[in-house]
């Protein structure tokens, strides 16, 4: 039975989940729960974490979870993020490699740019490793500026994407993926919301509705 | 449950894409208008304001471009995607003035299709803001 709310429930989300996964069954199913209108708004991690502190989001959807004891984070979807060219290229990029590549990213200093920063880390590789690197405001410039880039140039532009933002893409060869020394990078998607919420209840409804629904998967 | 509440404007000159893309949207929408043109398509949208305008872009007598432009003139918030081929990309800059909320690519994949069509759903029935004040 639906919860009818006073005023809408507000929902947060990166721009990925946004797009790509709230839409179709899982938003149908939060607006089973609430009889109240939604209002989404996309955003950025650190944006999001303010408002549900602030209550003006009652739940988001993220890619990022930094410990605060005010806030809950639940794992919720593992995805994939995939290397992209609009050139076939081998398989798997080494050091040596990427001296040929320039790197489309997000901001320096951005959560989603520290999180690659890490991967490369590990990969013992630095963002110093590419001939250059464009930065760029939100997913959807960084595959625009790959689907528009010219394949057959020395110089190729590679970017790190979500797979489900171009399945259709990877599908009709429009674009292609590699690896860096043949390593996937999976990462993780969060359930966000405040402990002490005034909505806590229809809140952990939708969470544990959202989470059976996904192991099922 | 979104897309089932949703009304659709669909402008096409491909007759045989036509059917079987009013076919598709007939069993899982409200109700689905269709048009063969841009010209028609803006009439057809006057007498029915759907929720969401979805339009090929190359069409004669007036193409898909010019007929969103015309539809944001009367409804600046006005849902609209278009179907584009990468060998249309004269249209991109114009396109992006225009504020079209979704491209469905050709050739027409049923997966990245539903996937645009339940992102319009959602758009429409929710308070959707993209980078927008929280």
């Amino acid at each position: 039975m639906p919860l009818k709310l006073d005023g809408k429930f507000h929902i947060g989300a990166s721009h990925i989940i946004g797009s790509y996964i709230l839409p179709g069954e899982i938003i149908d199913s939060i607006q089973e729960k609430v009889d109240s209108k939604i209002k989404i708004t996309i955003a950025p991690y650190n944006n999001i974490v303010k408002a549900i502190k602030e209550d003006k989001l009652d739940l988001a959807f993220v890619e990022f979870a930094l410990p605060d004891d005010e806030l809950t984070h639940k794992v919720w979807m593992e995805d994939e993020l995939t290397l992209c060219s609009k050139m076939k290229l081998s398989n798997s990029l080494t050091r040596e490699d990427l001296s040929r590549h320039r790197l489309v990213s997000r901001e320096e200093g951005s959560l989603n740019y520290r999180y690659i920063e890490n991967f490369l880390k590990e990969q013992n590789i630095n963002y110093s490793d590419f001939d250059s690197i464009s930065e760029v405001s939100n997913p959807t410039a960084i595959i625009q500026s790959i689907k528009w880039s010219r394949p057959n140039i020395p110089v190729t532009a590679l970017a790190f994407v979500s797979r489900v933002a171009i399945e259709y893409e990877l599908k009709y060869n429009e674009l292609y993926t590699t690896t860096i020394n043949n390593t996937p990078i999976f990462k993780k998607f969060y359930l966000l919301y405040k402990k002490d919420s005034p909505l806590i209840d229809v809140i952990k409804n939708i969470c544990n509705e959202l989470k059976v629904e996904y192991t099922k998967r | 449950m979104y897309l089932k509440e949703t009304t659709i404007l669909y402008v096409e000159d491909d007759l045989a894409t036509q059917r079987l893309i009013k076919r598709i949207l007939s069993r899982h929408c409200k109700e689905v208008f269709v048009a063969s043109d841009g010209v028609e398509g803006l009439e057809l949208y006057r007498k029915t304001n759907p929720n969401i305008v979805l339009s090929d872009i190359v069409m004669p007598n007036m193409n898909g471009i010019d007929m969103s432009e015309q539809i944001k003139k009367l409804n600046p918030k006005q849902i609209i995607s278009l179907f584009t081929a990468y060998s249309e990309p004269e249209f991109k800059e114009k396109a992006i003035e225009l504020n079209i909320d979704a491209y469905i690519m050709k050739p027409l994949d049923e997966k990245q299709f539903f996937n645009s069509l339940n992102y319009l759903a959602m758009a429409f029935h929710t308070d959707l803001e993209i980078e927008g004040d929280i």
